[in-house]
């Protein structure tokens, strides 16, 4: 005969000694993560007329940071973007292949995110120097954030993240291409 | 007559047996999967955008723990009950996220066996996961002790 009822004092006693035990294990891994995460700020530029002026004065935070060396991400509107676009910047799709398919940035190089490990060896033609744009969905995918923190974490100083991504560019009638051209 | 024929057709030791570790061996998968990338699925719960962010990565580090562990002592036939319930629990809440993902529309990694190789939220991993918590209810009603490290001395 099976036990009639759960005893909650096992549950309790089981769900306490596991969160003990990933406490621990968290305190002593190397890639611990800390226990209250912080958010993940996006430095944004707040001129948005400019973009890159390398021979301008202007300090945008967009500018500056093209002029340092290495730099965390920063966020850029629309209208950078497609400046950015028209100075022939590498756009990188960070969403998955089969939507990169459908529709995407002309000329845009699809690197999912979820399978970055896979697609990375699409930059290795891409000096670490090269200013890259990250783009996903749209305001509510993150997308083009976590493949900026990657691109950064595998050296490359000057991402931008395109936030308002897919949607806004199809919004504004700005050029799109389907299929995979990539090589 | 047919709730009989049903209840008796499930209390079989043997398929109880499997649906433990069948149960077992998913949670210990995904356990150990989101216990290898912490800040991957950290990522992940952040993604749903259903807790707080102060309280995302005290869920990371703990709740792949629960499940490894939950998963070994039912994999051993320690607890099935307890642990079979624990299991519940976790499921009707992935279950619940699952879904209140869909409907906002957020078009997100599930996050379910860590964030390499994922798939996508949609209707398939609820069904996946009401599977899933079917058999984890069986257990609790029906227990198994087939092959158990703690064979019960009085019955």
């Amino acid at each position: 005969m099976s036990r009639p009822r759960i005893n909650f004092k096992s549950v309790f006693y089981i769900i306490i000694a596991s969160c003990i035990i990933g406490l621990l294990v968290n305190y002593l891994n190397p890639e611990a993560v800390p226990w209250i995460k912080k958010e993940r700020k996006l430095i944004r530029d707040t001129n948005s007329s400019v973009v890159k002026n390398k021979s301008g004065n202007s300090e945008s935070a967009v500018t500056k940071y093209l002029n340092d060396e290495s730099r965390e991400p920063v966020a850029i509107t629309l209208k950078q973007a497609y400046k950015l676009y028209n100075e022939k910047v590498i756009f990188l799709d960070a969403r998955d292949i089969p939507e990169y398919e459908i529709s995407h940035i002309k000329g845009a190089v699809s690197l999912p995110y979820y399978d970055f490990e896979k697609y990375k060896s699409v930059l290795d033609t891409i000096p670490l120097t090269t200013p890259l744009v990250a783009y996903c969905d749209g305001k509510e995918c993150d997308l083009s954030i976590m493949l900026s923190d990657k691109l950064y974490d595998n050296g490359y100083g000057k991402v931008y993240i395109f936030y308002g991504g897919w949607v806004d560019w199809q919004n504004a009638n700005y050029p799109v291409e389907s299929g995979n051209d990539q090589n | 007559m047919i709730k009989t024929k049903m209840k008796s057709l499930i209390n079989n030791k043997y398929l109880l047996f499997l649906f433990r570790i069948v149960l077992a061996i998913i949670f210990i998968y995904a356990g150990i999967k989101k216990i290898s990338d912490p800040g991957g699925f950290s990522n992940s719960i952040n993604n749903y955008k259903i807790l707080p962010i102060s309280f995302v990565n005290l869920f990371a580090i703990t709740l792949p723990w629960i499940e490894l562990i939950t998963g070994i002592l039912l994999l051993f036939g320690i607890k099935v009950k307890e642990n079979s319930f624990i299991i519940s629990v976790i499921l009707l809440v992935f279950i619940i996220a699952i879904l209140i993902s869909l409907i906002r529309g957020l078009n997100i990694d599930c996050g379910c066996f860590g964030t390499v190789s994922g798939t996508k939220i949609g209707v398939y991993k609820i069904i996946e996961d009401l599977v899933l918590l079917i058999l984890g209810l069986i257990l609790i009603k029906f227990d198994s002790d087939f092959f158990s490290l703690l064979k019960k001395t009085k019955s």
